[in-house]
Parts: structure tokens; sequence; C-alpha cells
């Protein structure tokens, strides 16, 4: 079995384009959670006018599909052909163009409907449009099942790579955000200015965010993906975690999640969760997935935003000792992902 | 990693052609399909495309005992009543699931969007609507759904490759099964018909104002339906172990982008040629015995994937497009063409494509105008999707 590695990572986060802008959020402990996602930089990588006719949540994936290829020196030219794939996870999928279309429909009738605002709207287009710009002709797969939609689309790349399927998957796991959201969120007790993840009245800021990786087989890079398991039970979900250096939690501030991320925790020598620096959303567990990956590469451990977990026993490691790491996520009623990584 | 070997235990379908695949063969069989004006949604648009609809009063929800109440959308309805067929015919119960390392894989396009229109003109007109349409599209995940209702705890996917997430629903499920993540998946496809993919499709000018006429020379577009396929997939030897006699064997799966258009297919069938022959292997084309083509009466679909199965087939390839019997389901279309693949090699034989009836030359097949003996070797089905998204299922006679 072939092993898969993280060899690139790309992200756009309220904290700014890519992994500078993401480390310097880490080591602050701030992420700019009042500001927008931004997608300018793609101009960088593609010329504008091929992605004028993008919305928002392909833009997102488009930039950092293209930081991840950068990042892991693979130049845009290598991937054209059937030798990449693309793994898309998206729980809400492009909001803007789904309620773009709504928008049609209601301000003109039903002869008003957007032909334009419709086919974006579908949820795998995103992954198309990456696949469009860049020439990927591999296989292509759109995930969306809510809170295990990260871990499902892991598991689909990973299998992939085992089987010597394509030489690379692009994985994006992302999200925007809407006005729409925004409003749910608040209704149900969320939309606060910032993320408190651990702590007993913890709260929950949605915002939009992506991060594309590059998996493959061969060079260096991040750090292996040992496991991916989804719909685990708390104990096997402990059994995975046991041993570890430090738990990467996705929790998100969500008040109905707490108790499962806080017992999750009771099994970690270490614990940390980094959404207060990028904030909540349904695939929130590809960024912990990417800060992750860079503690196995640099060694280090950012401090944990917000404080350590309310009555945390955990012991502090030094940065040096990192060498394997789980990232957790809560996917529905008792029900857990938890992503094994080694170096 | 173990690549086991994938097998068909169960099948199950809910579509215009019929409440189950009993009555859906045999009205397929016998050429009999039913496209009319839609009922179940009002549409005010200038070209009145008609569709294929599940008839109320001819299925019957399912009663499957589920973990907890929920207010369930007609595609989770749609999944549970194939999904109940399935089982049986698999010589399963609920419980033989509960509490196992079961997977679930479905595909669908409107059982994952947020569509709703009552809660988004209440929005935007500042009226603060209730959460019901919130909580009840959370609660409506397919894959998600049945995971949770079921308490299953394998491994759980909602694919929405637009048209081709029910064929690559099977594929993914046949991708856990070869990597040993859990020995049985609940795999298929569901969708509901919904104004928001009518008048979509409208709005692109793909549907025709008259019953679809997949191949044929005058075809102008498709129409769309609704329903379920659900195949129990098996590893091979779990299905041995417990005695269930498998269907076929899931023998190939392959999924390839054309990278060319957002919504038209590559024009030399690129990403569908890649796609047959990931799922073919070192297969030999010529003992195919039939292929269910995606054939959705577009002209440019039906162009380009009858060139394409020509070259890779031969032109007298036996093909059926049983989308004159569903409509286009959207998120369930591969998978009800995969359960009706899998039953025409179990029969040997496939029906008569509905409303076929002069062929084009520049498609170069020519579908089924009768009902056809087909050798019980292997047999295709494939799918085209927005975005240029190709994939194809291979499904093998167990020797």
């Amino acid at each position: 079995m072939k092993p898969v590695k993280i060899l690139g990572i790309g992200t756009t986060l309220t904290c700014g384009e890519g992994l500078e802008a993401l480390g310097q959020a880490l080591e602050t402990g701030r992420g700019r959670l009042d500001s927008n996602v931004s997608v300018a930089g793609l101009e960088a990588f593609i010329p504008a006018g091929r992605t004028r006719r993008l919305d928002l949540l392909s833009r997102m994936a488009l930039l950092t599909a293209c930081l991840a290829l950068r990042d892991a020196k693979v130049g845009l030219e290598d991937v054209r052909g059937p030798e990449t794939g693309i793994v898309l996870g998206t729980a809400l999928g492009p909001q803007q163009s789904t309620f773009a279309f709504l928008d049609g429909i209601m301000d003109s009738g039903d002869t008003g409907a957007s032909s334009f605002a419709f086919t974006n709207s579908v949820h795998s287009i995103p992954a198309s449009q990456v696949s469009l710009a860049l020439g990927i002709c591999g296989p292509v797969r759109t995930v969306t099942n809510f809170g295990s939609t990260a871990g499902a689309a892991l598991g689909a790349a990973m299998h992939w790579l085992e089987q010597d399927k394509v030489k690379r998957v692009v994985l994006i796991l992302g999200e925007e955000s809407s006005p729409v959201e925004d409003y749910v969120v608040k209704r149900l007790g969320g939309g606060a200015a910032e993320v408190r993840p651990l702590a007993e009245g913890c709260s929950y800021a949605n915002r939009g965010g992506c991060v594309a990786f590059v998996l493959g087989s061969e060079g260096d890079g991040y750090g292996r993906i040992v496991s991916v398991g989804q719909s685990l039970t708390g104990r096997e979900a402990a059994e995975r975690i046991a041993g570890k250096d430090v738990l990467f939690s996705a929790a998100a501030g969500k008040a109905d999640e707490f108790n499962l991320y806080r017992e999750l925790a009771g099994h970690a020598v270490r614990v940390a969760a980094y959404s207060p620096v990028y904030g909540s959303f349904m695939t929130g567990l590809g960024v912990e997935l990417a800060v992750a990956a860079m503690a196995l590469r640099g060694k280090t451990l950012w401090p944990q935003p917000g404080g350590e977990m309310s009555g945390s026993t955990q012991p502090s490691v030094t940065p040096a000792a990192i060498r394997s790491a789980a990232v957790a996520g809560v996917s529905g009623p008792d029900r857990l992902t938890v992503i094994e990584l080694g170096p | 990693m173990t690549n086991r070997a994938t097998v068909v235990t169960g099948l199950g379908c809910l579509s215009a052609a019929g409440r189950d695949l009993d009555t859906a063969w045999k009205n397929m069989m016998t050429g009999v399909a039913r496209p009319h004006p839609p009922t179940k949604i009002r549409v005010e648009t200038k070209r009145l495309s008609p569709v294929f609809e599940v008839a109320d009063g001819e299925w019957r929800p399912s009663n499957i005992p589920l973990g907890r109440p929920v207010d369930k959308t007609l595609s989770v309805e749609y999944f549970l009543s194939a999904f109940e067929e399935a089982l049986k015919q698999a010589g399963l119960s609920v419980e033989d699931l509960r509490g196992r390392r079961v997977g679930v894989c479905l595909g669908t396009t409107v059982g994952c969007t947020l569509n709703d229109e009552r809660f988004y003109r209440d929005f935007r007109t500042g009226l603060e609507p209730g959460l019901g349409a919130i909580r009840r599209f959370l609660d409506n995940n397919p894959a998600q759904f049945a995971s949770e209702a079921l308490d299953l705890r394998g491994p759980v996917c909602t694919i929405n490759n637009a048209c081709s997430s029910g064929t690559d629903a099977v594929g993914q499920a046949r991708e856990w099964i070869q990597d040993g993540l859990c020995d049985i998946v609940i795999a298929g496809g569901t969708d509901e018909l919904s104004r928001i993919p009518y008048l979509g499709f409208s709005a692109l000018l793909n549907t025709s104002e008259k019953a679809c006429k997949p191949f044929d020379a005058r075809r102008d577009g498709l129409n769309l339906g609704e329903g379920a396929g659900v195949l129990i997939v098996e590893s091979r030897d779990h299905a041995a172990r417990r005695g269930a006699p498998a269907l076929v064997e899931v023998g190939g799966y392959g999924c390839s982008a054309d990278a060319h258009h957002i919504t038209a297919p590559h024009p030399g069938g690129l990403g569908l040629e890649r796609a047959v022959r990931q799922a073919l292997a070192d297969r030999d084309p010529r003992q195919v015995s039939f292929i269910n083509a995606h054939g959705t009466a577009t002209v440019p679909n039906d162009m380009v994937e009858g060139q394409t199965l020509a070259r890779l087939f031969g032109p007298k390839v036996a093909v059926v497009g049983t989308k004159s019997y569903t409509g286009h389901a959207l998120g369930a279309a591969g998978a009800l063409e995969a359960v009706f693949t899998v039953q025409g090699l179990v029969k040997g034989e496939i029906p008569t494509t509905r409303g076929f009836e002069e062929p084009d030359p520049e498609c170069v097949v020519v579908p089924t105008v009768k009902p056809t003996g087909v050798a019980r070797t292997y047999a295709i089905s494939t799918s085209l999707a927005f975005g240029g998204t190709n994939s194809a299922i291979l499904m093998s006679v167990v020797p």
C-alpha cells in the first residue's frame, strides 16, 4: 500500500491568503474574524479574464489549489492530464449562487431563472472549475455530508492514491459564508464575534474559509496520513488518539458538541484547537488538519488561542517532541472523525 | 487495503417506471412509460417539459424502524423505500446492520441543497422565518441520515457529482470494500423532483417539450425524473459467509474529467473514454453484453456518448437508454441505471429504448428498438455530468 503524504497546503481564510498569513495568525492568536475571505491572489496564478465568471466558492477552491501546488513545488502545467485527481468537500456548497438563483425567480418569476446562477449553484461546479482551469483530467468527486464531509473527502483521496489510480490528489475543503447562514447561526445562539471552542460557555462564530492539500505518495512534505476513521464511537476515537503527542480538535464553539470534545480531550496527551483564528465552519476540520501538518513539519505547537481547555490537566509538551498527531471532529450525534498523522 | 472482490446482493428502486424493481422491469420490458406535465411542482415557464414523477398512491413509505423521529424529505422517503426492497433481497434486516461497520454512500443533488423557497422568500423580505426548513435540511442529508438513523458505524458519504452522483456512489462503495473499511455498503442515489433544477434546466434550454427520445435523430432534450436506486454492496467473502447469493460482481469503476467545458461534454468524448477504459480494465470490449447509456436525449450528450461507445465497443454494441422510462433523476440517475444494468444481466434481456424511432448517423450507435436478449457476461452503465465529469461502472456476472 502506498503511503499518503501531505505535500503542499494552500489556505484562504479571514486571516489572509496562504500559509504565511495563517502562521502569523497562529503566532498572534488573532485571525481577523471581522474580515472577509480574500481571493485577490488568484490573479497571480490565473488571468482574471479566465475566472471572471466563477463564483466565490469556485475562486476559493481554485486559489487554494494553486497555493497548495506552489507549496508542493508542483507547476500548474504539471497537473494537466489524467494523473491528478480532485476531491472537493463542502458541506453547504455554493451558497451565493444558490441564493442568486432563487433571487432571479423571486424577482422576475419562473421565466427569470438564470442558467448561469443555476450552473454555478451545483455543488460539484467548484471542483469542475478547478479541473477546467488547470486541465486536470483525473477523477473528480464532490462530497457533501455536513460534519463528516472532510473525513469522507479525505478517505476518497486516500483510496485513489493507495490504489495507485493517480499520482496526486488535490483535496479541497471549504465553505462560503452567507447572510442566510449568518441569520440561521444567530437564531441558533451563535454568531459571536469570537470563537471560544474549549471553554464552558463556548461561542461559535461562523466564517467562510478554504484549505487545499496536495496529497501524494512520493516526496517530502508535512508528514503522512496514517488513517482516517469515520462514524467512530467515543471509545474508538479514544483508541486512535491514545499515544499521539497532540490532539488537534476541530471544536468550533458549538455548545451542543462541547461535551463530546471535552470527553475526547480527556484521552489526549495535549489538546489544541485553533478555530479562534480561523472561525467556525463545517469543514473546518480541514484547517485543523493543515495546522497539525504544519506543526509536525515545524515541530512547533502554537499557543492555544483563548487559553487552555476548562479544567484541562494535560501536561505541556516541548515543541520538538511532536512526532505524531491526531485531528478529530464531531460528525454527528455521538459520532467522531479521527485522522491520524505521523512523520 | 485488501482489494477484495465486491458483489451486489440486493437491489431496490422507486421511480416513475414503478414502485419496485419487479414492477419497473415489467413496465420497461413492455414499453410502458408515463411522462406528463408536472403535478408535484408548479412552474410557469414558456416551455413546459413533461416529467417522470413517482406516482402518488403507487408507493408506500417505508416502515423501517428508525432510531429517531425525523420530518423526512421525499428524497429520504424514496431512498428508504428502495433500501427496504434491496435489504429484503439481500436477506438482511435493519437489526443485522445496527451498530456494525456498514458504510452508506449515496448520490444526490436536490437532497443536499439549501433551496427552500418559502424560507428564503421570508428571509429576504425580513420576516425572520423560523428554522424548521433549516432543521429539515440538516436532518435529511441522505447518507448522513441513513447512517445515523440506522445507527451504522461505517464510512458515510453523500456525493454530489451532479448527474453522475449515483454511479460514483456505487464506485465509492466498491472502493470501501476493496480497502476493507467495511463488509457491507448501502449504495445508490436519491432525488426528488424540484422546481429548482426544473427551472434551471429550462433556462439552459436542455429540456424537451415532448417525451424524451434518447439517441433519436429528432431528439431535442431531456425530461426530468425522480426516485431512488439502492444496491446492497458486499465483499464476496462476506456474502458467501452468510450464504447470500451474489447477483453480480461490481467488476470495475472509472471516473475522469473532461477539463473542457462547464456544461458541455468534450466533443471527442475523451473523459468518457478514459472512464470506460478504467472500468473495463483488461477485459475485452467485444465481450460486453450491453451498455446502459447516460442517454439524456440532449443533442450534444447523445452524440458524444454514442460516438465514444461506438469507438470503444463497435457500432453494433447493444445500447439501452432507460431514462426513457424514468426521466433524468439527477443524483439518483446513475443508481437507478446501475440497478437496471444488474437486472438486465440477471435476466439476460434489456428493454426497448422508448421513444427512439429514427437513427442519428451522428450518434453512430442505435439503441434497442425491441426487448433484446443479451449474453450474461458483463455490462456497463455510463454517466456524464455537469462540469465535465464522466463515470462508468461495470457489472459482471459471477462465474
